[in-house]
């Protein structure tokens, strides 16, 4: 249905974000996105070649997403990978409708209490950059190469829990294929199914 | 917040522990009897509510969603059994399709007693599950407990609706013959042949292997010459050839649902 309300929406959307019609596929050139930061920052993934960026999507509301903060799991990740040169981004692709949205001073102000350490955080409340990616979870992993090719898709880890105690025992999948690309190595584990609550577009 | 509420039921002194979590459901443990007899076994059951627009998780939680999971607290000898989940149904939560259970759903559970049991004793478990509606999900956990004497097995209040629960749980069913051939399309073609009796046009199949068929939507049966089939897309997680596959399929026509498993030769 569309009205006037979601009509605008879509304008807005459509001149902040801009996202290219590919589908995310790995071993294909990852779906091209450009969008302002919750920092007024423009980030394109075109202007970020030569590094390796992962893609986080987030909701602070979700019991899986705060599984991986509360443990320092996520920000640990954060500082370790952004310390090695990755360029880490957090989209929360909730939308307005959803209770979940959170604007750009809300995100910043709730990533700072939990100490993140993203490069950038993208409120894509239109979804269109978390539908381009098909994005299905909070969180949901998406890693990307050098050359822009699509790395990574799926969970964070092999536990599928909202359980700290699990994180410890867990096969990292992100940290796996972050540690490859680092190397120069082939990632192992391509893709997983993602687990966490739904995105809530 | 915990809130333990204790019901004694009269001079049996049986006990139950209710314990409410931000989990937007109540779990209990429920007994069939008022005793337990020693070298014998005990038919419990797991019993979650879940608050109304609230739903929780079948064995294949299908997408996004996490299976209940326990861990038992029993005495020394005591052992349980697996949890037997019932015929789930298909949720949504927003976009994302999963197999589980709104309101009431209570989970038979087999408890071996130990020959040199006695007295009273307290039978524990820690319960951990996920429940969500269209908007969000939470986590919640409960230690359920009951203190039961020894004795001569008397009926509990709970004797019926367990009762009621083990009758309707899926049955394994090996004589329908399963065929599962994947197409040129990347589908999952489901043939049932040697059917018998069973009419399984429009039942509903739920699969119990996680990673298989595509969940998104209902997969539904249809009468074919030869038997019955459905045509599934293959889940986008599947890796390689599918290698086995158990199914649930159930549907008005059957008093009970059955569960057919397919090997690959």
């Amino acid at each position: 249905m569309i009205t006037a309300k979601n009509m605008f929406a879509a304008m807005v959307s459509a001149i902040t974000i801009t996202v290219s019609a590919h589908s995310a596929e790995v071993g294909k050139a990852a779906p091209e996105f450009s969008a302002k930061d919750a920092k007024g920052a423009e980030v394109s993934l075109a202007s970020l070649k030569g590094k390796i960026v992962v893609l986080e999507w987030n909701n602070h509301g979700c019991p899986f997403v705060a599984k991986h903060y509360a443990s320092k799991n996520m920000q640990k990740l954060q500082e370790s990978y952004t310390g090695k040169g990755v360029v880490w981004i957090t989209i929360n692709s909730s939308s307005k409708a959803s209770g979940s949205f959170v604007d750009d001073a809300t995100f910043i102000k709730m990533s700072e209490e939990k100490g993140s350490k993203a490069s950038h955080l993208i409120a894509d409340e239109s979804g269109v950059i978390g539908k381009a990616y098909g994005a299905k979870t909070t969180p949901h992993m998406f890693v990307i190469d050098k050359e822009g090719l699509l790395a990574y898709n799926g969970a964070i880890d092999s536990k599928k829990s909202t359980s700290i105690d699990v994180i410890a025992g867990a096969e990292n999948y992100v940290a796996q294929a972050l540690d490859a690309l680092i190397a120069g190595k082939p990632v192992a584990t391509t893709k997983t199914e993602p687990y966490g609550c739904g995105v809530k577009y | 917040m915990k809130n333990f509420m204790f019901a004694t039921l009269g001079a049996l002194q049986l006990v139950f522990a209710q314990d409410w979590d931000d989990g937007h459901a109540r779990a209990e443990l429920l007994l069939v009897s008022e005793n337990y007899q020693a070298g014998a076994s005990l038919q419990a059951a797991v019993r979650i509510t879940y608050e109304d627009g609230w739903h929780g998780y079948w064995i294949n939680p299908g997408e996004g969603g996490m299976k209940t999971e326990i861990k038992w607290n029993l005495p020394a000898g005591w052992a349980a059994g697996p949890l037997q989940f019932p015929t789930p149904s298909r949720e949504m939560t927003g976009e994302l399709a999963c197999y589980g259970y709104e309101g009431e759903v209570v989970i038979p559970v087999l408890l071996s007693v130990p020959a040199n049991a006695s007295g009273d004793v307290k039978l524990s478990a820690s319960l951990s599950w996920l429940a969500c509606n269209d908007k969000g999900c939470a986590p919640g956990d409960a230690i359920i407990s009951a203190v039961i004497p020894a004795g001569d097995k008397q009926s509990s209040q709970h004797f019926s609706l367990i009762q009621q629960s083990l009758d309707q749980l899926p049955m394994a069913n090996d004589e329908i013959i399963v065929t599962v051939e994947e197409t040129v399309t990347g589908k999952i073609a489901i043939t049932l042949t040697n059917t018998g009796e069973f009419d399984l046009a429009d039942a509903q199949i739920f699969p119990i292997t996680e990673q298989a068929l595509d969940p998104k939507e209902p997969i539904k049966l249809k009468k074919i010459a030869m038997g019955f089939q459905a045509i599934v897309n293959k889940n986008e997680y599947a890796s390689g050839p599918l290698k086995d596959l158990q199914l649930l399929v159930a549907g008005k026509s059957l008093k009970r649902a059955i569960v057919l498993s397919w090997r690959k030769k």
